[in-house]
């Protein structure tokens, strides 16, 4: 979905002429981020509705910002944290948290189709567990964990994003861990 | 000697989830000590499955709605969301009433106490 390999138009080059006001090239950018952007807004609010417009509101927050992409980072980088912010700033404002289960929802889609059954088993399970265990999190440690644990975020990274400091971020992320080691054991 | 064993092993513990998840790294005593401990060792079996379970994850795509591409492109010409119109119109409802009502209360109160 997020191929550059097989995609016909550059994105550094999309993203110049996005910047000159072209619709139609922000249109491709939109199209080719939808499902990266949607997955993490899904992570991090748990509602596919809600996910849906965090999702909309990030992309016209990039469109509106556009202009002060520079490039320093991945266009992808950027966007994920504009739908961090949106997903944050929307959680805080509103206190919306209609807990709905990911499994609740249509599957997520696993991109890795392995031949091997029994470890595609075994990785189903796992996920299975451990999304019940993150649906458990209160939402600051979730967010932590997702964007530390799935995204690879580095702990300033987050700090930064979420406007706290690294210790806090680091502290968060303690608990988390700890917080899913215990639910995971309670389970098995 | 017991005792700083135990001690030991709790603190050894509680920082393993980073040591395994993260990227802390154990002191060459406390290294020493996880190697021998079945606690320690079975604490760390646990975060290494919960780290196998975030790879799997990672590899998970959740498709967008059909129709976001066009609803995003709709909307670029609009202001973003305002979460915050809600909560704010019901807060400002809600205020207004309990100052209706204070000052009603008051003004009976008064009539009371005048009477």
């Amino acid at each position: 979905m997020e191929n550059p390999a097989v995609e016909p138009v550059d994105e550094a080059h999309l993203i110049r002429t996005a910047q000159t006001g072209d619709r139609s090239a922000f249109e491709e950018l939109v199209r080719r981020h939808q499902h990266g952007v949607f997955t993490l807004a899904l992570r991090l609010v748990n509602d596919r509705e809600v996910a849906a417009d965090v999702t909309q509101d990030a992309f016209i927050r990039a469109w509106r910002g556009l202009s002060r992409f520079r490039g320093d980072a991945a266009f992808k980088t950027w966007i994920h944290r504009i739908t961090v912010n949106a997903a944050w700033s929307m959680k805080k404002r509103t206190g919306r948290h209609r807990a709905l289960p990911l499994e609740g929802a249509p599957p997520i889609a696993d991109t890795t189709l392995s031949g091997d059954l029994e470890r595609a088993g075994e990785n189903l399970e796992l996920r299975h567990r451990l999304r019940a265990a993150l649906d458990q999190l209160p939402r600051p440690q979730r967010t932590v964990v997702v964007l530390k644990d799935i995204y690879g975020w580095s702990h300033g990274e987050i700090a930064e994003t979420l406007g706290i400091t690294v210790t806090a971020a680091k502290v968060r992320l303690h608990r988390a861990h700890h917080r899913l080691r215990e639910h995971l054991e309670g389970e098995s | 000697m017991k005792g700083m064993n135990a001690r030991q092993c709790r603190r050894v513990r509680w920082r393993l989830s980073e040591v395994v998840l993260g990227d802390e790294r154990l002191s060459v005593a406390d290294e020493r000590h996880a190697a021998a401990c079945l606690s320690c060792q079975a604490e760390i079996a646990h975060y290494r499955t919960i780290d196998r379970a975030f790879t799997a994850l990672q590899q998970e795509v959740a498709p967008a709605p059909p129709g976001l591409v066009s609803k995003v492109m709709a909307g670029l010409d609009r202001s973003p969301i305002r979460w915050f119109r809600r909560p704010v119109a019901v807060s400002v409802s809600a205020m207004s009433a309990v100052a209706v009502a204070t000052t009603v209360a008051v003004a009976i109160r008064r009539r009371h106490a005048a009477a």
